[in-house]
């Protein structure tokens, strides 16, 4: 799973940086969504 | 004797998205947006590829919430912005993830193998960074299709 998601990653990082809007903008989405995903049951209320 | 950072298998896989652990999602992602590919302190890509290899389909999980978009979007944003993206997902595939599992994996292997030989092209030319590269490497497949520099994110192409 770890390497299928891995790989998604991969190619979400890269389409960021080339739509211009950054990877570290993409990377901040995604850390931001597991966190809520672990740690929060009210972020999309 | 496992490849550095075989012992991550060791755990529940939802350890491994947990966003504080070592070997999740947020880990490798950090990897990738700072181009920390050092294999000596983290997953040897060959652990990788050897393990990409061996993946037991039966096990495979449904992950094809990853996969919740147009595919023809995908292709439009890949078309514009000249950046492959897997997009060969639908409906067909949503129904059946042990074929999902299959293509993800197949692309992964490719994004290894490319990752590898590109690093060793530089092992060969004596321009590398590092003698053993991280799984997380990876990314520089697709970073090449899409023109820019395999290992630095600074440098617009390679």
């Amino acid at each position: 799973m770890i390497m299928g998601m891995n790989e998604l990653l991969a190619e979400t990082l890269t389409l960021g940086e080339k739509s211009g809007i950054g990877q570290q903008t993409v990377y901040d989405l995604v850390k931001g969504e597991l966190w809520n995903a672990f740690y929060s049951t009210s972020t999309r209320n | 004797m496992p490849a550095p950072g075989y012992e991550c298998y060791q755990l529940h896989y939802f350890e491994l998205l947990k966003p504080t652990h070592d070997y999740s999602l947020v880990a490798y992602g950090n990897k990738m947006v700072n181009d920390l590919f050092d294999g000596s302190v983290g997953f040897a890509i060959d652990g990788g590829i050897k393990d990409a290899k061996s993946v037991p389909r039966v096990l495979a999980m449904d992950i094809s919430f990853l996969y919740d978009f147009q595919s023809s979007h995908i292709h439009r944003l890949s078309s514009e912005l000249n950046c492959p993206m897997p997009a060969g997902m639908n409906n067909s595939t949503f129904r059946h993830p042990e074929i999902l599992i299959h293509l993800v994996v197949d692309n992964t292997h490719r994004g290894l193998i490319t990752a590898r030989a590109i690093h060793q092209a530089q092992v060969v030319a004596g321009t590398q960074q590092w003698d053993i590269i991280d799984w997380s490497a990876l990314i520089a497949s697709s970073r090449v299709a899409a023109g820019l520099h395999p290992f630095d994110s600074k440098k617009v192409s390679a």
